[in-house]
């Protein structure tokens, strides 16, 4: 009640009357109302955010305390993933494999450029296990993963943007054994691989855009003596932003 | 470290699973138990009985089956417990596997394990292993052991085995309480496989197991030879040379060990009836009946 009180006080009426009340109020929301469109019509020709219209405010490289608002994209990826480490074939744990996956970015995260990204990715392929006590074991395998970025885009408003990021992920793996020869259960690894990537989006329009990206991450195994390997994913992606400004 | 940083560098190293080559490298040791034992569809036709007259069920044929059934269930009561390789291992050094403890559900209150060791890093180290029993009382057993020595070619190689069913018959007094012991080898090749196996039981009992020995050898085909003695006639112990091939159709040439002499020649068909017998030392090789695999092919 105090709060109601002093707010209609800032009114400069000691008695209000329940009509005179709803002409100010309708006259200040009008005045704020101008302002708002007033300081978006300055802004630079940005994405503004239509999930999450909350200014935040750019602090690099240009200084400008411009007000900025959010937007998700969402992006279809496709990659190789190298495997830094002797293949199965040769006594290894992990071979190359494609990749392919999903992911939602939310750019504009707290200051400009910064983007958050959540992703989910799935691996597949075969091979075969050689080493000095196994001879052409022949396995299907799988992955998932989930993984959670940050990274920073270098331009914005321009067809090309630099972009850099790092990553870390939760992953689960299982590959079946093709035998009648070995006792070879299925065997499965879940991990939390951490890495960085570097890339370069082309936007076509400010909701759409193609990109390169290349990515290493290590990948803890525990096995074998093994303790881990790196990884390298080369590949592109296909990106659409829901809200960016035409 | 507190807990916090300890789940973290768990987190980061740790992984969980069992994504490892060597696991199956220290599961080479165990043999499938499949590549020891006749063929199940050699069994076919035990304790039919039959006789020796044309057309009839082949009572050679039966002996056969017989004996690959028994020595089938031998085989099968022993190495059961080493299937468990099957799975991942339950524990692991850096020259061991072990998997197990795992309860005996033929002996309740009782467990086994199967430890598992070589130096993976020496190409030609050979695996060994060994079947341990723990009784309710605490006690522990070896109940088998065994090495392979794994060839050039990895999978393939040769092994052995040995069961000391006397040492564990406080813990299992009722099953083949009459088998004191079993050594078996064998050899894994690529295109074929054999085993070679004695069953010892007890002194002067009439156990049944052939005295002299097993032997089996298995063509990439399931062609097989089978090597058995059983009583023949007036023969105690007649030695068996069977030929049996998929399709049902065998031949067995029969001999008496003691005087080196050849009993008989029987073949059968592959409905299992009789298509050749002769008897004495002059009843021929047995070239008029199906191919019989051999030792060398």
């Amino acid at each position: 009640m105090l709060a109601s009180y002093r707010e209609i006080s800032l009114l400069g009426n000691s008695y209000v009357r329940p009509f005179n009340l709803l002409v100010k109020l309708g006259l200040v929301g009008f005045a704020l109302a101008r302002t708002a469109t007033a300081q978006t019509s300055q802004a630079p020709a940005v994405p503004d955010s239509l999930a999450a219209p909350a200014a935040v405010v750019e602090i690099a490289p240009t200084g400008l305390m411009t007000p900025q608002g959010r937007y998700w994209s969402l992006a279809a990826h496709g990659s190789d993933r190298a495997v830094f480490a002797p293949p199965t074939e040769k006594g290894g744990l992990l071979n190359a494999t494609p990749i392919v996956g999903v992911s939602g970015i939310l750019h504009n995260l707290i200051v400009r450029r910064i983007g958050l990204e959540i992703d989910g990715h799935y691996a597949w392929g075969s091979g075969q296990v050689t080493s000095s006590r196994i001879d052409q074991l022949s396995y299907d395998m799988n992955a998932f993963e989930v993984g959670v970025a940050l990274l920073y885009e270098y331009t914005s408003g321009a067809p090309l943007v630099p972009f850099v990021g790092v990553r870390a992920a939760f992953a689960t793996l299982r590959r079946t054994f093709n035998t009648t020869t070995y006792l070879a259960p299925q065997q499965s690894l879940t991990t939390f691989p951490v890495g960085a990537f570097v890339g370069l989006k082309y936007c076509f329009t400010p909701k759409i855009a193609i990109a390169a990206r290349a990515r290493v991450h290590y990948l803890a195994i525990g096995a074998d003596g093994v303790a881990g390997v790196w990884t390298a994913d080369f590949g592109g992606y296909f990106e659409y932003a829901f809200g960016a400004s035409p | 470290m507190n807990r916090r940083t300890a789940l973290l560098a768990l987190s980061l190293a740790g992984c969980g699973g069992n994504w490892s080559n060597n696991d199956i490298a220290y599961a080479t040791a165990v043999p499938r138990r499949f590549l020891l034992q006749v063929p199940t569809i050699y069994e076919r036709g035990a304790d039919a009985g039959g006789g020796m007259i044309l057309g009839q069920p082949s009572a050679a044929r039966a002996a056969a089956a017989t004996a690959a059934l028994r020595y089938n269930a031998l085989l099968t009561y022993l190495l059961s417990p080493l299937d468990v390789a099957v799975n991942p291992p339950t524990s692991r050094t850096t020259t061991s596997r072990i998997w197990g403890p795992f309860d005996d559900a033929n002996n309740p209150g009782s467990q086994f394990w199967v430890d598992v060791s070589s130096d993976l890093a020496d190409a030609n180290a050979p695996l060994t292993w060994t079947l341990k029993t723990r009784g309710t009382s605490g006690t522990t057993w070896t109940a088998g052991s065994g090495t392979f020595q794994p060839s050039a070619s990895a999978a393939f190689g040769t092994g052995s085995m040995d069961f000391a069913l006397a040492s564990v018959r406080p813990l299992d007094a009722g099953t083949y309480s009459e088998v004191q012991s079993l050594r078996l080898s064998y050899e894994l090749a690529p295109d074929s496989h054999s085993a070679l196996s004695m069953v010892e039981s007890d002194p002067g009992g009439d156990s049944g197991w052939s005295p002299s020995g097993y032997g089996l050898f298995v063509r990439a085909d399931n062609a097989i030879r089978w090597r058995f003695s059983a009583p023949y006639g007036d023969v105690a112990s007649a030695q068996f040379e069977v030929g049996m091939l998929p399709t049902g159709a065998g031949v067995a040439v029969l001999s008496d060990p003691a005087s080196a002499t050849r009993i008989a020649v029987a073949c059968w068909n592959q409905d299992g009836t009789v298509s050749y017998h002769a008897e004495g030392s002059d009843a021929g090789s047995g070239a008029v009946c199906p191919l019989i695999p051999s030792a060398t092919n």
